[in-house]
């Protein structure tokens, strides 16, 4: 299957200039777990998706609905 | 409700276990019995074959009552010797005991053990008049020692180690659970139950190679206790690997340089104890296997802290890089 990067979480998170690690310690998780999903290599559940949309002002579409589907 | 349940029938599964295991220690009667045959052959109407090494028993308490019989072809005859003390001396000493047994002759007797071990030595010998044919016969013996002589302590102690054992089990459950809950995301549990499905593969194909090189193989040089100690190791210590590899081992995250050095040591120590330096490679009956196995274990895991310690800092670099562009 091939691996999707979430680029709109990297860019709503680079806008708010939060490195993967202030990321991370907001949302209550690992930093490499950011990374995973951001490089597409993990896909998070409904509650960690709500908690990053939260800390990045965000909604669950503008992050992580992919249009193309 | 779920993790409660999956606590419950964790602590339950590892109670009956444990007190199935202490229960039969603790009742297990001190009898001690013993099978064994000896092939004697008979040529030109005399016995050719040599003396039987001396079988050794340990008997619990000061006295105990012994039964033998034996059965085989009646023209021969069982000179049966018993010793007891040190098994260098057995063959300088004068028995305790002696007898001779014929075919189906149940012998009986009480000996005054002094908590020593008892060897017990066979000769086989013809009757007089003998008329058996010549050729290998075999002989079968049953030797049962049994003592009322058992010690309050043996009783009590594995019903004390089994209560301390459940009452660890109890606290480690919940601990881990509070680590799991505290300490790890998403990610990392998911992460760490494919890490421990993996890891109990990983033992179980252990176990299985065990079981199949030992059937039927004279030349299998581990005993059971070995076995499961081997195949417990490999498995924490690969779960432990795995779970370093996919971000998910907290303890280790934050100490990597210390757990290395750690391991290093403990590897070295394994292996300057294992005797495989001072003995050689000829020698794996004398040497400590399960040292050996934990030292190669050790350099293993140390391995792996390095090389993702190393990986780690690059992928912060570049994840640095990636964010300042």
């Amino acid at each position: 299957m091939m691996r999707m990067k979430n680029l709109k979480l990297k860019s709503a998170r680079a806008a708010m200039d939060l490195s993967q690690q202030d990321l991370a310690d907001k949302v209550g998780v690992s930093r490499q777990t950011i990374n995973a999903i951001e490089k597409g290599d993990y896909n998070p559940t409904i509650n960690l998706c709500v908690s990053i949309c939260k800390v990045l002002g965000k909604t669950l579409d503008e992050l992580f609905w992919d249009g193309e589907i | 409700m779920k993790e409660k349940i999956s606590i419950i029938f964790t602590i339950f599964v590892t109670a009956v276990v444990l007190v199935i295991i202490g229960g039969m220690t603790s009742l297990n009667s001190d009898d001690q019995n013993l099978y064994f045959s000896d092939v004697v052959t008979v040529s030109g109407g005399k016995i050719v074959s040599q003396k039987t090494e001396p079988i050794h028993f340990d008997p619990v308490g000061k006295k105990c009552e012994f039964e033998i019989s034996e059965s085989g072809p009646d023209d021969i005859l069982s000179k049966i010797n018993i010793y007891t003390g040190d098994p260098l001396t057995v063959a300088l000493s004068e028995p305790m005991y002696g007898t001779t047994c014929t075919n189906a002759k149940i012998d009986t007797g009480v000996l005054d053990v002094c908590d020593q071990n008892i060897y017990v030595e066979i000769e086989p010998t013809l009757v007089s008049d003998a008329k058996i044919e010549d050729g290998e016969w075999n002989i079968s013996y049953r030797f049962t020692l049994h003592t009322d002589d058992v010690s309050k302590f043996d009783f009590i102690m594995p019903l004390v180690i089994t209560a301390g054992l459940i009452i660890f089990a109890v606290y480690i459950s919940f601990v881990l659970n509070k680590v799991n809950d505290s300490e790890y995301d998403e990610m990392q549990m998911k992460m760490r139950g494919k890490c421990g499905m993996s890891a109990f593969m990983i033992m179980v194909i252990c176990l299985l190679g065990f079981a199949f090189m030992s059937k039927g193989n004279d030349r299998f040089p581990f005993t059971v206790y070995e076995v499961g100690i081997i195949t417990a190791m490999v498995g924490c210590i690969s779960f432990a690997i795995l779970c370093d590899i996919n971000d998910a081992f907290v303890g280790i995250k934050q100490k990597r340089k210390g757990f290395v050095i750690l391991f290093i040591v403990l590897a070295i120590v394994s292996f300057l104890s294992s005797g495989l330096i001072s003995l050689g490679l000829g020698y794996a009956n004398d040497m400590s296997k399960i040292a050996i196995v934990n030292a190669f274990l050790f350099i293993i895991f140390a391995l792996e802290l390095i090389v993702k310690s190393n990986i780690e800092k690059k992928n912060k670099e570049r994840d640095d890089e990636d964010e300042e562009s």
